[in-house]
Parts: structure tokens; C-alpha cells; sequence
């Protein structure tokens, strides 16, 4: 079962964005997979803040944290339990892994963007959520 | 006290400069004025873990090498971003880019060294980077985007690193190397192809043999790319060029230093100036230049020594062992390669992946190439530094420590006897592939004291438990007398995130109306608001289990299995068992199965070990289709995923076998028809054996039944497993009727004593055998009180879970799918 996503122009650069549909489609306190050439991102509704998206794939083993448990901003990986934060993109200590970040937006409509380029490493805690459809 | 301090300044903040700063305060702390300049606008970091950053893995900040607290601690003053400019010997001063002069009594070079860029025709390109840095990193991510092409020029150490850093960003990523296969320098044609193909399960093509002609234009100025000469285009949205190195002499070279291909040093690091000393990736010693860390770190100790005016032994080249630093990809290498006048020993397990194979000369290893399995690679590589004859050693040799090695003493403790003979290199946790020498510097370096910590720290004994003994024993070697005894405490808390243990908590819920995990950890004062994935699953369970009929269970509070009903695998797909009751089955289930292979593409079909059928591989999106037309043939979820009832084996007993002495396969149906769908603490498993001969394994299960020509016997608290426990024996009876009545108690009280994930082996030998005895066996009322709770609630219970989800699948079950990028893009 797929769903087909729209590449969108809003915002930024007009490519990269793609629509993943309304909060309401998203589980809660759980994911949604996006598939792209090469890869998947994980894309969080928890209970609390905005949705939040990371690779799909545990640097550790692989796991697909999309299948995770979902316990306030956090994620466990459902291979063997590294915990992961769906804000910082990092492990728990004392594990010192991360991994990459997606920006999220919800547009004005409701709508559900993530873009497809991953953040730097670098980048704050917050940075992955975008207030405002303008960059 | 008073005598001025002796300046070094160190040019290059790199791993070899930074070092080498580490090197000197730890000898001699204190007694130099140190300056660390570096050009890159970062503190120092680990280079090596480059890699690991651009696939996102790790963080810039988790692999700094000095954090401030360090430079304040030993007054080391660092100015990052600022690069030497040039050297006046005479005044024994340097300039900056930035203009600074700074002087100095001692100067050392760590200039490091420049990538290679290969002068192809549009190397200019935008798109077309190198791999050195945090800088290059970051290029990397700016530019690249998940299923957009890459190609990585070199198909060495760094370029596959490279391509693994952009893979793991989700870039399809293609390795062009002008040898024969890839790192030549560090393996063999076998274990390069062996390399070539595992890179290619992770979605990294290889072309070899293959030389670069011009790199293309997209007509913007930025790269869409690459030509090879046999006029092959590869696409590219990023270019990477990882073709080597090259010293950066600019500076020493400027200042009239003696430079060959990098800044010539003697064997104390000293240039041709007695106030300059030069070391890393920069220098040249005896006709050879560095580019891995072992060498540099060796510079960095010798030169620290002369520096602090201490004696030792001068720089030498020693062999060096090569780790390609890919997760998941085991690749070790050290000495020569082989060759005519050499021996060669190979080991090869084509199904597991893994190959070794050892150079031996003059009766002494002197090479070692691994791939896949490369934990005895440190234990090689220090039978190759010694040097010695091999003699009889040689004929055990390719088998690694634990076998070439001879029998250990023995001490008072013989576990930990065992455990103090193995090598540092042995691993002791074969779940998370832990070290013992990763243990015991995890217990000096952190001060760790109880298993948990070290669980914590290392993830040694954190997975399947198997090696918590040797754990343990590791813990009192390294602790000696200082070792706490383990504390077992009555009711320890369930996690971090609350005080309360199990049986208290079960007991606060038990006088609390039906509500959900969640609100249960607000009602019960939780240290965090939803618990995590200990702590929510157990009180999901004690809920449910106390009102089965209230509707409180949250798949979102179940571990991933319950929750889609079918076992996640290592790749992420999923297995799915139908239930096949008492092991039967039929052609009309066979038929259906067997279409539901094809029209699935189920890569492999397996019979378990409890007497079903396992469909693994099926893509998670496939489930709910996969649930349909099993449910469609009369098929319903086997629950081999449950904290529950699993399976009920049984022998084929009177019906046909000629010792058969009650109906054992008709039993077991009735048995698993009355309590399957039941959720339990932990998984429960049943087996029906016709006779003592016990073909059902009925003795290390949950709960057996050992037919005999007087009845049957019960026996309970078996399991296979990590430790393997038989049952004991429960009572016996004489008809079908008393079987099923102590099976329901026993499950029942099991159900609601046992702790979450504690299966009926541990429960029965924490409460005595006696206690289960005295209320399911002995106290009628009771056992019948049991047996009325376990039927009501398997009235809510015995539900196909597939059924329901295949009706109306959770938003989970679909992927969002991005198209391919349009062409005009």
C-alpha cells in the first residue's frame, strides 16, 4: 500500500519538499515512512510539539526507527533499543551516535512538508522545524 | 619557577598537531608556553570519523578531540581559523593570515596535507569536491540529496569512506577506480570483491578498471558528470575526488626548509632547522610519507619527548593495520599481501561473508587481509609485531586466539580464571560485538561498578544476557576486592522512570478503575510523561490484564511486533505465522500459502520449531494483503510475535503412532483452541507428547502434557532458550477435562503474578514450585476461580488480530513515496 507524494513549491527551493498529507494521516505517537531514491525517512507524530523527521535507519544496526516506540520526543529503535531524540537527532547516552534530520514544516493548509535535504550535523536542536513557509 | 617558559607553537590543528599537544602537558605538564594554530575554523576533530558525520551518524561535536575545558586546564592558547602564513627563521617568528606575529623559541609543523585533484577538464565545476574536512562536509550536504547520483574518483580507503557517507545520506553512489579492485593497496583481489559486493548491498556500485577523461557540465557551471575514457558517462549532482594525498610542504618550503616530496625529518622530527620540528602527514622519514593515524600518533610521542627535553627511543616505521571505518562493512588488513616467495593460509566461509587469509614468511606471519569477521584482526596483527617463529602454532594458527592458543591456568574462580586468559581482542558479547578489551577500559576509564552501568556504557550482556556471567567476572577482575556483591533486590524498579518496581506497581493498579499506560504513569507520578519502551509495555500489559474487557490496550504503547502483528527481521521487513493448530494443516492451507508466496514475492519459507510455517521477508506495506488472503483460506495470526500463547506442539499420539497411548494431537487442538489470543507476561509455549518417548518436546516447555495409559502428566517452567531449564513435574490426572482445568489456572496465575517479560522458568524458581502447587493443584476453589477469570477474558481474547487490521490497516502501513526526479531538473 503507497501513496504517491507531491513534490511541492512551497517553500525554498521548489524541489525538494514534498507534501506527506495532513497531521490526521500521520499515527499518533507513531511514524509514517517516506520512501526516496536510495533511502527512507521517518516522519513522527508524538503527542506533544510539532511532527519531527529523521532517517529511517539506526546507525547502529539499520533498524528502521519508523517502527520504533514513540515515548515523548523520543524514539527506541526497535532492533535493540537505542533511544534516539526526534529534536537533536542524537542517541541517548551514553551512546553517542545520531542521525541525520529533516526539516518539517505544516503549511497554512495543514499540510505536512518535509524536505528532502538533511540538515548538517551541526545544526541546533530546533532547526529541524520551520515556523514559516519562508526560508 | 622563574625561568621563562620555552614557547612551542604548533602549526596545524590537525590529528597530528593535536596530538602532539596532548602528548607534551601529559609528560610534561606545565613546563612549555604552547600555541595551537589551525586554519580550519573548528576545534580540533577526529578526521577519522569523517565518514560517520556526513552519513549523519554522528554529530561534529562527538568527535572533537579537545574540548575548552582541557585547553583552559593546561593555559594552551588555540586560534582556530587563522592560517601561518610565513616563518622568520632568523627573528623565529610567524605571521598570519590575519595578521598576528607570533613568536616562538620551538616551532613545529603539522601542516598536514592536501587533497588530490585530479586535472580532468571541469574539475572547476560546481559540485566537484574533495574529502579532507568538516568544511568539505558540509559542502557535501549543501549540494547532495537523497536518490540524487554521486560519484566518488578512488576507490581507496577515503573514497570508500566517502561513499559510504553519501550513501547513508541516501545519495545512489558509484565508486570509479583505476585498479583492479578496490583498496589494492590493503587487500587482495578476494577480499576486494568481496568488499565490492557487500558495498553493493548497500547500494554502492563499483566500476573498476576504469580511468577517468572529463568531467560534464550541466550547462550552469555545476557538475552532471562523469566521462570515463571508454566513453561511459556516469550522471553526477556531486563529485568527489578521494585519489590521495599530498604534503603540504608551501610553508616550510618558503622559509628554506629541506623538503623532498614532504618537510625532511630525522628520526627525533627535526627539520633541517634545530628550532623547527615537523611531524604528520607533512613530513618525510626515510624515503616514506604517512597517511593513516598509527605512524602520526608514534610522531606525536617522540616528538613530545624531545620537545621536554626527555630520552627515548627515536620515530621508526612499524607495520601498520588498516580498518576500513564502514559500519557493518569488516574490513582488516595489515603487512604484506602476499607474493612468490610467500606462503598463504585461507580461510573462507562464503555464507557467513567472511575470509581470512595469512602471509607467512621465513616461519613468521607477515601479513594478515580479513573481511567480515575481523575480531582476532588486533590479536594477528600482534603476532605479526612479535615476529616470532610460528613453529606448531602454524597449523592453528588461521584459526585465531581461542584455538592457537594453549589451556589457561586455573584459579580459585574458574570463570574468572576463563575470563582473565582471554585476549583483550575476544569478544565476549556476540549480540553487540563488545571486546573484553573495550569492557575492562570502560570500568578503569569511567569507573563503572554494577552490570547495568557497564550494559550502559558498552552494551556488553545489554541484548540476549548470554554473557552476563563473564560480564560479571570481568567486573570483579578489574574491581578486585572492591567488587559489590549484586544487590537483588525484592521489587526492583522497572526503569528510570519510576521507583516502583513491578508487583507495586501492579498492585496501585489494582485499585485504580481501567485507563490507559499513559494516564496510569500520570496517576502514578512517572518521572516522564509517556514512559519509555520498558516501563510502557509492562504497564500496557498489567492494564489490560486486570480489565480485559475495558478496551485500554494502546498499540502505540506495544512493542512493534504486537503492534503490526507480525516479527520484525534485521533488514526491517517482517515474518509472518499463520496459526496452525496442534501442527495440523492441509492442502487448502498448503495451496494457499503457496500462492501467497508467488503473489507476494516472499523471498524464504520456513517450518518453525513450533510446527508452522513462517513467511519471511514480507515488506511491511504488504502485511494487510498478506493478512487478507491467509484469512481468506481460513488462516488467523499464529501470535509468533506475542507475549502470549505461541504455539502447542504435539506428536501425531494414538491416532497413528504405535505407541501412542492417549490422543495427544487431539488434545493439543482443544488446547490451543481454549487459550489461544491470550496476552501474557511473557511468550507461552505448550506441547502434547502421546507417550514418554516425549516426540513433543513437552518437557521444556511452559506447560507439557506427557500422556501415559493412566492419564496424563503435567509438567511446567521449562524452556529452551539461553539457559535451558526442563520442567517440573506439576501433578498428574487421569482425564481431558482435569488437563485443560490446571492449564487454565496455571496460565491464569501466571498471568497475574509473573512480572512483565519474565517467563514461567524464572517466575516458578522466584515463587517455589510449592506455591504454584498449592493454588493451581491443591486449593480447588482457587484453581477454579483462576480458571473462570482466564475464560472471561479470553471471551474479549481469542479476536484475529489480522482480520481487523486487514479490514481497515493503520496510517503505519502506508509509504509516502517520492517520484524520481523529473529529468528537466
Amino acid at each position: 500500500m503507497t501513496i504517491l507524494a507531491d513534490m511541492t513549491a512551497v517553500p525554498g527551493d521548489g524541489t525538494d519538499w514534498i507534501d506527506c498529507g495532513t497531521l490526521d494521516d500521520l499515527p499518533l505517537r507513531g511514524a509514517r515512512v517516506i520512501r526516496h531514491q536510495g533511502g527512507s525517512i521517518a516522519l513522527f507524530r508524538p503527542a506533544e510539539g510539532p511532527p519531527a523527521a529523521i532517517a529511517n535507519a539506526c546507525p547502529h544496526k539499520g533498524g528502521p526507527l519508523a517502527d520504533g516506540l514513540v515515548h515523548g520526543r523520543a524514539v527506541t529503535c526497535p532492533l535493540h533499543g537505542r533511544v534516539f531524540s526526534l529534536d537533536d537527532g542524537r542517541a541517548a547516552a551514553p551512546d553517542r551516535d545520531c542521525v541525520a534530520r529533516y526539516p518539517v514544516t505544516v503549511s497554512a493548509e495543514g499540510r505536512v512538508l518535509v524536505r528532502l535535504r538533511p540538515l548538517s550535523p551541526a545544526a541546533p536542536a530546533g532547526a529541524g522545524l520551520i515556523a514559516e513557509a519562508a526560508e | 619557577m622563574n625561568t621563562p617558559r620555552d614557547r612551542i607553537l604548533v602549526i596545524g590543528a590537525g590529528m597530528a598537531g593535536t596530538r602532539l599537544v596532548q602528548e607534551l602537558v601529559a609528560l610534561a605538564p606545565g613546563a612549555c608556553d604552547i600555541t595551537l594554530i589551525g586554519a580550519e575554523p573548528h576545534a580540533p576533530y577526529d578526521r577519522i570519523m569523517l565518514s560517520p558525520v556526513l552519513a549523519g551518524e554522528k554529530t561534529a561535536e562527538a568527535i572533537r578531540l579537545l574540548d575548552d575545558d582541557f585547553l583552559d586546564r593546561h593555559g594552551v592558547t588555540f586560534l582556530a581559523g587563522d592560517a601561518a602564513t610565513g616563518i622568520d627563521r632568523v627573528a623565529r617568528r610567524v605571521t598570519t593570515a590575519a595578521g598576528r606575529q607570533l613568536d616562538y623559541d620551538r616551532l613545529v609543523l603539522a601542516t598536514g596535507s592536501q587533497p588530490i585533484r585530479l586535472p580532468l577538464p571541469g574539475a572547476a565545476l560546481k559540485g566537484v569536491v574533495t574529502f579532507r574536512d568538516l568544511g568539505d562536509v558540509d559542502t557535501m550536504l549543501a549540494l547532495g540529496r537523497p536518490g540524487a547520483p554521486a560519484v566518488v574518483i578512488g576507490g581507496g580507503l577515503l573514497g570508500l569512506e566517502a561513499a559510504a557517507g553519501l550513501a547513508g545520506r541516501g545519495m545512489k553512489v558509484t565508486v570509479v577506480h583505476l585498479a583492479g579492485h578496490v583498496m589494492e593497496r590493503q587487500l587482495d583481489a578476494e577480499a576486494g570483491g568481496m568488499l565490492a559486493d557487500a558495498l553493493a548491498a548497500r547500494g554502492i556500485t563499483t566500476v573498476t578498471a576504469a580511468n577517468s577523461r572529463a568531467i560534464l557540465d550541466d550547462g550552469t557551471g555545476r557538475v552532471a558528470g562523469l566521462e570515463l575514457a571508454d566513453g561511459r558517462v556516469l550522471p553526477a549532482e556531486l563529485l568527489v575526488m578521494a585519489v590521495g594525498i599530498r604534503p603540504e610542504t608551501g610553508l616550510a618550503r618558503a622559509a628554506g626548509l629541506e623538503v623532498g616530496r614532504g618537510i625532511l625529518v630525522d628520526d627525533r622530527l627535526g627539520t633541517s632547522d634545530p628550532a623547527i620540528a615537523a611531524l604528520g602527514e607533512c613530513v618525510e622519514f626515510d624515503g616514506q610519507c604517512f597517511g593513516l593515524v598509527a605512524p602520526l600518533y608514534d610522531q606525536a610521542k617522540v616528538l613530545a619527548r624531545a620537545l621536554a627535553g626527555r630520552p627515548g627511543d627515536g620515530f621508526a616505521v612499524r607495520p601498520t593495520a588498516t580498518r576500513l571505518k564502514v559500519s557493518g562493512v569488516d574490513v582488516f588488513s595489515a603487512g604484506s599481501l602476499g607474493g612468490a616467495d610467500a606462503e598463504e593460509i585461507t580461510l573462507r566461509d562464503a555464507a557467513r561473508g567472511s575470509y581470512r587469509k595469512l602471509v607467512i614468511r621465513n616461519d613468521r606471519l607477515d601479513g594478515v587481509v580479513m573481511y567480515g569477521d575481523v575480531a582476532d584482526g588486533p590479536w594477528f596483527f600482534e603476532t605479526m609485531r612479535k615476529a616470532e617463529p610460528l613453529g606448531a602454532l602454524r597449523d592453528r594458527l588461521i584459526f585465531g586466539p581461542a584455538f592457537a592458543a594453549g589451556p589457561s591456568a586455573t584459579g580459585a574462580d574458574a570463570a574468572t580464571a576463563a575470563v582473565a586468559a582471554l585476549a583483550d581482542d575476544t569478544e565476549i558479547c556476540g549480540c553487540n560485538g563488545v571486546c573484553k578489551g573495550t569492557i575492562t577500559a570502560a570500568i578503569a576509564g569511567q569507573g563503572l561498578t554494577s552490570l547495568d552501568e557497564v550494559r550502559a556504557h558498552t552494551k556488553a550482556s545489554a541484548s540476549c544476557g548470554s554473557c552476563s556471567g563473564q560480564v560479571k567476572a570481568l567486573l570483579g577482575l578489574c574491581l578486585g576486592g572492591s567488587a559489590p556483591a549484586e544487590a537483588e533486590d525484592a521489587d526492583p524498579a522497572i526503569c528510570s522512570c519510576t521507583d516502583l518496581g513491578h508487583d507495586a506497581v501492579r498492585a496501585r493498579l489494582g485499585d485504580l478503575p481501567a485507563m490507559t499506560a499513559i494516564q496510569a504513569m500520570a496517576v502514578l507520578g512517572w518521572k516522564t510523561p509517556e514512559g519509555c519502551s520498558k516501563c510502557r509495555p509492562a504497564l500496557n500489559y498489567y492494564l489490560l490484564c486486570a480489565h480485559p474487557a475495558a478496551g485500554v490496550d494502546d498499540p502505540a504503547s506495544r512493542f512493534v511486533n504486537e503492534r503490526v502483528h507480525a516479527n520484525i527481521q534485521k533488514d526491517g521487513t517482517f515474518s509472518v505465522v499463520p496459526r496452525m493448530w496442534g501442527g495440523l494443516t492441509s492442502a487448502t492451507e498448503l495451496r494457499a500459502i503457496a500462492d501467497i508466496v508467488d503473489r507476494y514475492d516472499i523471498p524464504t519459507v520456513k517450518v518453525t520449531g513450533g510446527q508452522r510455517i513462517d513467511l519471511l521477508g514480507v515488506r511491511k506495506q504488504d502485511l494487510p494483503a498478506v493478512w487478507r488472503d491467509l484469512n481468506a483460506a481460513g488462516m488467523v495470526s499464529g501470535h509468533a510475535y506475542a507475549k502470549g500463547l505461541r504455539t502447542v506442539k504435539t506428536c501425531v499420539g494414538s491416532e497413528w503412532c504405535r505407541f501412542g497411548t492417549q490422543d495427544s494431537t487431539g488434545l493439543g487442538v482443544k488446547l490451543e483452541r481454549i487459550t489461544w489470543g491470550a496476552w501474557m507476561p511473557h511468550k507461552f509455549k505448550m506441547a502434547v507428547s502421546g507417550c514418554p518417548r516425549n516426540c513433543a518436546e513437552a518437557t521444556i516447555k511452559d506447560f507439557g502434557v506427557i500422556c501415559v495409559d493412566s492419564g496424563y502428566e503435567l509438567v511446567v517452567g521449562g524452556n529452551g532458550g539461553i539457559h535451558l531449564r526442563g520442567t517440573d513435574p506439576l501433578t498428574k490426572v487421569s482425564t481431558e477435562a482435569e488437563v485443560i482445568e490446571i492449564c487454565l489456572a496455571f496460565i491464569q496465575f501466571y498471568r497475574e503474578d509473573a512480572r512483565y517479560l519474565e517467563r514461567t522458568a524464572p517466575w516458578i524458581e522466584r515463587i517455589g514450585l510449592d506455591r504454584v502447587k498449592a493454588v493451581v493443584v491443591t486449593d480447588t476453589a482457587a484453581r477454579q476461580a483462576l480458571g473462570a477469570r482466564f475464560l472471561a477474558s479470553q471471551t474479549h481474547a481469542r479476536v484475529d488480530p489480522w482480520a481487523s487490521l486487514a479490514a481497515a490497516p493503520g496510517a503505519e502501513f502506508a509509504t509516502i513515496d517520492v517520484p524520481a526526479r523529473r529529468a528537466a531538473e
